[in-house]
Order: structure tokens, then C-alpha cells, then sequence
């Protein structure tokens, strides 16, 4: 008889739609770029909306905090409008805030992990109220995989997070941390094993 | 786990992107082992969790400081606020019976528009009928970017733009929903007897309203969805449906309590994949019927009940209705495009 024990993996390629084709923004972001260059402030409006939702959440998880991350995103570009002539970006516009962000969240962390107060920080950041709807064991388990997440070794996190929350492709990442994409893939499995390891007495209970 | 490779079919299954060569060589390894099995389980589970989020974004308060510290003049940027009429009255009323008519004219307006006003809010556009033929199987896009894959056999009805305050669509069979978040506009799946609402996600409804399958089953791969039965006083028994969770609803009956399952198993008919376990056998049959668009038939209706346990792979239809005679003890005979089943003698 079939053996019924073994599971099935069921081929998302189907339902992986057009994904592919939204690099294609990256033209439209160039032209309006160049409005932006040459003063047009309408245009920076639109690239601020586009991309400021994307760009806090992407900084929030870095540093565990909604108003630093609000701070450092509207620095990036309230110093790109101020900079706007002297910046020469000619590949790709989205990358180019990503990085600055990231950069600018680097350093932030970096002067942090010098105090205590970032222990006392990743607690805050837990504490966030659950929805009476959810149901606690499938909070308790998103509380471990966070832990996880957090102890995981920078870089390796740094990856994990661009890729599972912020949904980006292996090129993207690659391109936004100026490492090769071989690298980023690497480091996403020594995230998972590592993940994988701490979780599991939570997950096979 | 030590081989490289098998993680880069893993970080690829991830992104959904593995070949169909691919796919069998993690089929492969999986069936090879119980350990590897778990461990692919774990690593879906840990990849599903959804984060905790930050508080949301508050982007206009975030543009008028970026503004302010850019040093941008405001007249240069569009304002997200409402119109503002001109100061001062454009028309100039000389005496007091113009003054009448413009307050008679006004009110007639505003008779005119009422019903038109009404209509704007309260008239459902016409909907689109999407039917799925036997042996086929569809995706469509819907107006906010909603995709929805449908098996044989399903019909959605659905307006070609949402207009309303909610998006609603009508299902009949089963669909795989990847619904565009939209907090103002919640989603809606109506099925025969099932309100499916959700914010934003991804989910399966397998809705048949079959005699032998009366069940709705709402499965979810990622975020959280409420079902409840339509008949049901509202909000008397909701259930809320998260990731990695299904719940089924019986006629007449509150849905089910969630509880974690392979979702995988559950939208594995977007592969022409199924696990039946303990099922009728005229459910089997009644999808089998639809994916291949034959007809079969049994020696005795009341074969329908019986149970059988069966993966159905996209095989030749032959192959598995052989299974199925050998399994309920009966012989299997192709005529004229029609399978027919007999008592063995």
C-alpha cells in the first residue's frame, strides 16, 4: 500500500505570478530621479510616499524601535533633497535609499550595542500588546522565533530579516549589503540551521 | 542535515521557485527519511511565523517634517486635504427673491441627487461570472490585484471593480486566494453557507456543497482570516483562522475550532495533488470526474460511502482507478471514454 506518511510539497511556481517583472520600476524610479534632480519637489513628494512605508518597517527591524526608525528614514531623505545635485545615482534608485537606511541603522546599532540600553530595548520591542483574537501558543511561538531571530549573528540576521520580511530577492540583498549573491546564500542557511537549532525543542514538543 | 545542496532546494522551495526536477529531488529526500521530513516542517513553520510588527507608519505627519527640515515650499507639493471652497461667494445676490430661488433650486438639487447619491453607495455592480471547465484549471487577477487560482469545476463571481466597502467575491468548488492587504476594504469569500473575511493573506476554500462533501474547508498559508457560518446569528460563533491553521464548517453547524495542519496538503490541487483520508469514495471519485472530465460510474450507488484512504497524483486516470478497484475489491473496464467499475466475480 502508499505510504502516507510523507508530506507533499505543492508547486507555488503557479501561483509565483509576475514577481519577476516588478524590477522594471527601477526605469520610472531613474526618470523621476532626474525631476528630483533638477528641483522638482511634486516628484520627491511621490518617491516619499512610495517608498517610506517600505523603508520604516525595513529600519524598524533593524533597531527594534518605530520612532528611531521614523527618524532615520526621514533623514535619508530630507538629506537627499538637500544633496540632490551633488548625488550621482545612475543604477538603482530603491537600492540606493535601502542603503542608506541600512547604513545609517548600522551606525545607530553600533553605537547602541556599546551601551546597556539595548537589552532593555529588545524588551520594549516584545512586549507590543497581542490582539485578544490571536491565540497564545501561536504568540508564544512567534515571541521564540523573534528571540531567535535576535541571536542570531548580525549580518546573518541582517539577511534573514531582507529576506523572509522584507520579501527581497538574493540580488537585491546582494546589491543593497555590496556582497555577492553566493554570500547572501549562505548566510540565510546558516540562519535557518541556526534557527532551526535554537527553536527545536519549541517546535517538535 | 550536511549536504549543501539539499539547502539550496530548501531556500529555493522558500522562494517558490524550484523547477519540477527540483521539486522531485526534495520529494525524494524527503521521502527518504522521517528526519528530513520534520526538518522541512520545522523550517516552514519557523519561515511562516509572522513577525511582531512596529507601530504603523505615520506617513503624512513624516512628509510634512520631512518637508520642514528639507526646507520644500508647500505650494509646490500636492496637500493630501480635502478641497477647500473659495472665501468668497462667486455668485453676488441682489435682492431677497433671488435669494428664494437659489434656495428652491438648491433644494430641488438635492432631491435630484439624492437617489443618484444613494445608488453611488448602495448599488452593487453587475458581476462577472468566471466558470472552470472540467479537466482545466485558472488564474485570474482580479481589480486590486487579488489572484485567485481556481480548480476544475469551480465558479467565482466577482465585480469587475470594487466599488463597495468591502471587496466580495462568490465561490463554488475550490480556489487558492492571495488576497492584496487592504485595511479599509475588507475581503469577503461568500460561499453556499460560509462568510470568509480577511484583511490581507493567503488561503484555500474548498466549498464542493457536494451531499458527500458539504463541508467548507478554509485553510491558511500566511495571516489570519474569520469564518463563520452564514445562517449564524453575527458573530455568534466566528473562528479565526492563522497561518499554518484550518477550520471546517458543517451545514447548520459553527465552524470547526482551528487546528494546525500541513497547509501544503491543502493546496496541493494546484498541482493535481490530493491526500484523501478516510473519504467517501464518491468525493474521490466526484473530483477525479472533474480533473479529467470523464464519467464514472459504480456498480451500486451505495458504493459511494465507502471509505478509502488515497494520494492521487497527476497520473494517467487508469492508473488510480486501478488502485481504487483493487482497494474496494472490484474490476475496472474502459468503454467509449467511460470508466466503468463491476463487482469481481
Amino acid at each position: 500500500m502508499l505510504n502516507f506518511t510523507f508530506e507533499i510539497l505543492a508547486d507555488l511556481t503557479l501561483i509565483r505570478s509576475l514577481e519577476e517583472s516588478k524590477d522594471a520600476s527601477g526605469e520610472t524610479d531613474l526618470i523621476s530621479w532626474r525631476k528630483i534632480r533638477a528641483g522638482d519637489a511634486k516628484e520627491f513628494s511621490f518617491l516619499f510616499k512610495k517608498y517610506y512605508a517600505v523603508l520604516y518597517r525595513f529600519a524598524g527591524r533593524f533597531i527594534k524601535d518605530g520612532s528611531t526608525a521614523e527618524n532615520i528614514v526621514q533623514n535619508v531623505f530630507v538629506n537627499l533633497w538637500i544633496e540632490k545635485e551633488r548625488r550621482n545615482i545612475e543604477t538603482n534608485l530603491k537600492a540606493y535609499l535601502y542603503q542608506m537606511v541600512h547604513n545609517q541603522s548600522l551606525n545607530l546599532l553600533k553605537q547602541e550595542q556599546k551601551s546597556i540600553a539595548y537589552e532593555e530595548k529588545t524588551l520594549v520591542y516584545h512586549k507590543t500588546a497581542p490582539s485578544p483574537e490571536e491565540n497564545t501558543a501561536e504568540k508564544e511561538l512567534q515571541l521564540a522565533v523573534q528571540r531567535a531571530i535576535d541571536k542570531l549573528p548580525e549580518r546573518c540576521r541582517q539577511i534573514y530579516l531582507m529576506k523572509r520580511y522584507d520579501q527581497m530577492k538574493y540580488a537585491e540583498i546582494a546589491r543593497i549589503l555590496n556582497i555577492s549573491v553566493n554570500t547572501v546564500k549562505t548566510q540565510m542557511k546558516r540562519a535557518l540551521k541556526s534557527l532551526l537549532q535554537e527553536l527545536s525543542p519549541f517546535l517538535n514538543c | 542535515m550536511k549536504n549543501s545542496h539539499e539547502w539550496d532546494l530548501i531556500l529555493k522551495y522558500l522562494e517558490n521557485s524550484l523547477s519540477s526536477t527540483e521539486r522531485e529531488k526534495l520529494y525524494k529526500w524527503i521521502r527518504s527519511d522521517q528526519q528530513n521530513q520534520k526538518t522541512l516542517q520545522n523550517i516552514q513553520k519557523i519561515w511562516n511565523t509572522p513577525e511582531i510588527e512596529l507601530p504603523e507608519p505615520r506617513l503624512e505627519l513624516a512628509w510634512q517634517k520631512c518637508i520642514q527640515a528639507a526646507g520644500i515650499e508647500t505650494d509646490s507639493v500636492p496637500q493630501d486635504r480635502p478641497l477647500r471652497f473659495p472665501e468668497k461667494n462667486s455668485f453676488i445676490l441682489h435682492n431677497n427673491w433671488s435669494k428664494k430661488i437659489w434656495r428652491y433650486a438648491a433644494v430641488i438639487l438635492v432631491l435630484i441627487l439624492i437617489p443618484f447619491i444613494f445608488s453611488l453607495f448602495t448599488e452593487t455592480p453587475p458581476l462577472k461570472e468566471l466558470h472552470v471547465l472540467k479537466a482545466q484549471k485558472m488564474e485570474v487577477t482580479l481589480s486590486d490585484g487579488t489572484r485567485i487560482n481556481l480548480d476544475a469545476g469551480s465558479t467565482l463571481r466577482y465585480p469587475e471593480i470594487f466599488t463597495a466597502q468591502v471587496r466580495q467575491v462568490y465561490l463554488s468548488g475550490e480556489g487558492y486566494f492571495e488576497v492584496t492587504p487592504n485595511p479599509d476594504q475588507p475581503f469577503i469569500v461568500k460561499t453556499d453557507n460560509a462568510l470568509i473575511r480577511v484583511l490581507g493573506t493567503k488561503f484555500n476554500v474548498r466549498s464542493w456543497h457536494k451531499n458527500l462533501d458539504p463541508r467548507v474547508t478554509v485553510a491558511v498559508l500566511e495571516g489570519n482570516v474569520s469564518l463563520r457560518a452564514e445562517n449564524q446569528p453575527r458573530a455568534s460563533r466566528k473562528v479565526i483562522i492563522s497561518a499554518g491553521q484550518i477550520s471546517e464548517l458543517l451545514p447548520n453547524e459553527a465552524p470547526s475550532l482551528p487546528r494546525p495542519a500541513n497547509i501544503l496538503k491543502y493546496i496541493s490541487w494546484l498541482d493535481r495533488e490530493m491526500h484523501f483520508e478516510n473519504a467517501p469514495l464518491g468525493e474521490v471519485l466526484d473530483q477525479l470526474e472533474r480533473w479529467y472530465d470523464r464519467d464514472i460510474f459504480l456498480p451500486d450507488s451505495a458504493l459511494v460511502h465507502n471509505r478509502v484512504t488515497l494520494f492521487i497524483e497527476d497520473k494517467p486516470l487508469t492508473e488510480t482507478l486501478q488502485k481504487i478497484a483493487m482497494m474496494n475489491n472490484l474490476t475496472l473496464e474502459e468503454e467509449n471514454d467511460k470508466f466503468i467499475f463491476s463487482y469481481r466475480k
